[in-house]
């Protein structure tokens, strides 16, 4: 045999290794039955790539735009349901206060529909589903206690308290405190505490899925509450460390073209499919200024381009690889080399999003070392 | 080959690494490296294949290579050179590669993989060979690869099948 055929031959019989290997590791073996069952009794096979779906869709594009269509109006819930919603949800957590006005309103950057809902004491909003997104009550509404303050170690059993009270899921133990913050650099001295939880999966936290509160000690008056509820899709690791760096590395060498490569590192997280990858990719420089999509005025004005094209994917939150790549270049410190972070799906090895410098790891490292956090300090 | 250096990116295209674009680039520069390195000690079937470990490796590894791909395969070349002499008990002058033995320490992988990959390849039957390569290589269909080799579909996926589980028994064993 030909050197070259011998050379195509021994990559075919690897990359036919490293996906038995994967099937070993992750009891796929199960599905290969089932195909193999199937091509027994219907003649249908299954090529062995094929069983994993791939999940990345090309993004859409949307206009940007305040102004509410009639799309979106049929897509939200009705005022009155958002109002019921709205009541239901103030009983739930013990206030009586009346719903009071109700205003459809879109966020053009997020291209969301959400209802602002206004009730005695303050705010609330709730997705175009019906589902809770968040909630305010200024501090003008409480009397604050003489004696308001207190320990940190007495402030996490509370918020630890407040989650079981405030989580309209019967849930709270999925969910982790990673940060515990005040409004004051002491203790005693705060008179607002606010809690961050974030729901845990084996030792990876999926900071998309998350409740934050904030309140007043010794009265523990609710001052504000927000939920993100992104289901994480708990999807298998067959991708392996090597190969998701090989994957982010090639894409990157066709977008990065001015830097070199000095060091990768990767390492499993929990992030939601994002479009950094595409604008970065569309037109590097401006994705770095972040003046994609936007400039500025004469008047300091921020406007958006006449060729701006926005992207959107769907919210899908996924185990991935997140690979940062590292450059021979330093912008800001020269301790910090320029940087990028890729999301390479877990499951399917597909680029799913990434982050200018950080993965979700590194933020959640970063939010429990900032001095602020007093959760373990 | 040029005098200029080639970085692997050049040799990309669509996510995909150009194989026949390399091979032909430096096949005449790992032969000459092989032939100096063994000159006589090692037949032609042993040069053959270190030339095609040589290009396995190099695939195997393309996101790791940092410099020039004239020096990874030159060194990638040299390293099994040295191995395949030690398999046949001939002694090699280690002055003439300084850092083989660091380095065979990183490609020990690489190497062992190797040897499994053509522990398989033995004792497969040449239409396998042909199928396996069109399916894991070169992404053609079972459809595409029957009309071409002109047997039945099922008979492919046969095949197939059979060679899956070879590589499962020799993965297991």
């Amino acid at each position: 045999m030909d050197f070259r055929e011998r050379t195509k031959l021994k990559i075919a019989i690897s990359k036919l290794k490293n996906k038995e290997n994967a099937m070993r590791k992750n009891n796929i073996y199960k599905i290969a039955t089932v195909a193999c069952c199937m091509f027994a009794f219907t003649g249908v096979a299954f090529a062995t790539q094929s069983v994993i779906e791939k999940i990345w869709k090309e993004p859409e594009t949307y206009n940007y735009s305040y102004e509410l269509t009639e799309q979106d109006k049929q897509n939200a819930i009705s005022e009155k349901d958002a109002k019921n919603k709205a009541t239901e949800y103030l009983r739930k957590i013990g206030l009586e206060d009346e719903v009071r006005g109700l205003y459809l309103r879109k966020n053009a950057y997020k291209n969301e529909v959400v209802w602002d809902i206004g009730f005695g004491k303050g705010t609330m909003r709730i997705n175009s589903k019906g589902e809770f997104d968040s909630l305010n009550i200024p501090s003008c509404n409480y009397t604050i206690p003489y004696d308001y303050g207190i320990t940190r170690e007495e402030a996490r059993k509370i918020a630890k308290e407040l989650l079981v009270k405030y989580n309209p899921n019967n849930n709270s133990d999925e969910y982790e405190l990673v940060s515990l913050k005040r409004n004051n650099e002491n203790d005693e001295d705060a008179y607002i505490w606010y809690a961050e939880f974030y729901k845990k999966y084996d030792g990876l936290f999926n900071k998309y899925e998350n409740i934050c509160i904030g309140w007043i000690p010794t009265i523990n008056g609710l001052y504000s509450l927000s939920f993100e509820n992104y289901k994480y899709e708990n999807n298998e690791q067959l991708i392996s460390k090597d190969d998701a760096i090989r994957i982010a590395t090639e894409k990157d060498k066709k977008i990065e073209t001015r830097h070199n490569i000095i060091s990768t590192e990767a390492e499993l997280g929990i992030d939601k499919m994002n479009t950094e990858v595409v604008y970065r990719e569309k037109d590097i420089k401006n994705y770095e200024k972040g003046t994609i999509n936007f400039t500025q005025g004469e008047d300091g004005k921020v406007q958006i381009k006449e060729d701006a094209v926005f992207y959107k994917v769907d919210n899908r939150v996924r185990k991935v690889w997140e690979v940062t790549i590292y450059y021979d270049y330093y912008k800001y410190d020269k301790d910090f080399p320029e940087r990028f972070v890729y999301y390479v799906d877990a499951t399917t090895g597909e680029i799913i999003g990434g982050s200018r410098y950080y993965g979700t790891n590194v933020q959640l490292e970063k939010l429990v070392a900032d001095p602020h956090n007093v959760i373990e300090k | 080959m040029s005098q200029t250096k080639h970085l692997i990116y050049e040799y990309q295209n669509n996510n995909e690494l150009d194989l026949d674009r390399i091979m032909n680039d430096f096949e005449p520069y790992i032969r000459t490296i092989i032939n100096n390195m063994a000159m006589n000690t090692l037949n032609y079937e042993d040069k053959e294949e270190i030339l095609s470990d040589a290009f396995f490796i190099l695939w195997k590894n393309q996101c790791k290579i940092q410099t020039s791909v004239e020096s990874y395969i030159a060194g990638v070349t040299r390293i099994l050179v040295k191995e395949r002499l030690r398999k046949r008990k001939i002694t090699y002058d280690l002055t003439e590669c300084e850092n083989i033995a660091s380095d065979f320490e990183i490609m020990k992988n690489d190497i062992s993989e190797n040897e499994f990959i053509v522990q398989c390849i033995n004792g497969l039957k040449e239409i396998d060979i042909k199928i396996i390569t069109m399916f894991y290589y070169y992404s053609k269909t079972t459809k595409e690869i029957s009309k071409e080799l002109k047997i039945s579909e099922i008979n492919v996926r046969t095949k197939l099948f059979r060679i899956r589980n070879k590589i499962r028994k020799e993965l297991n064993s």
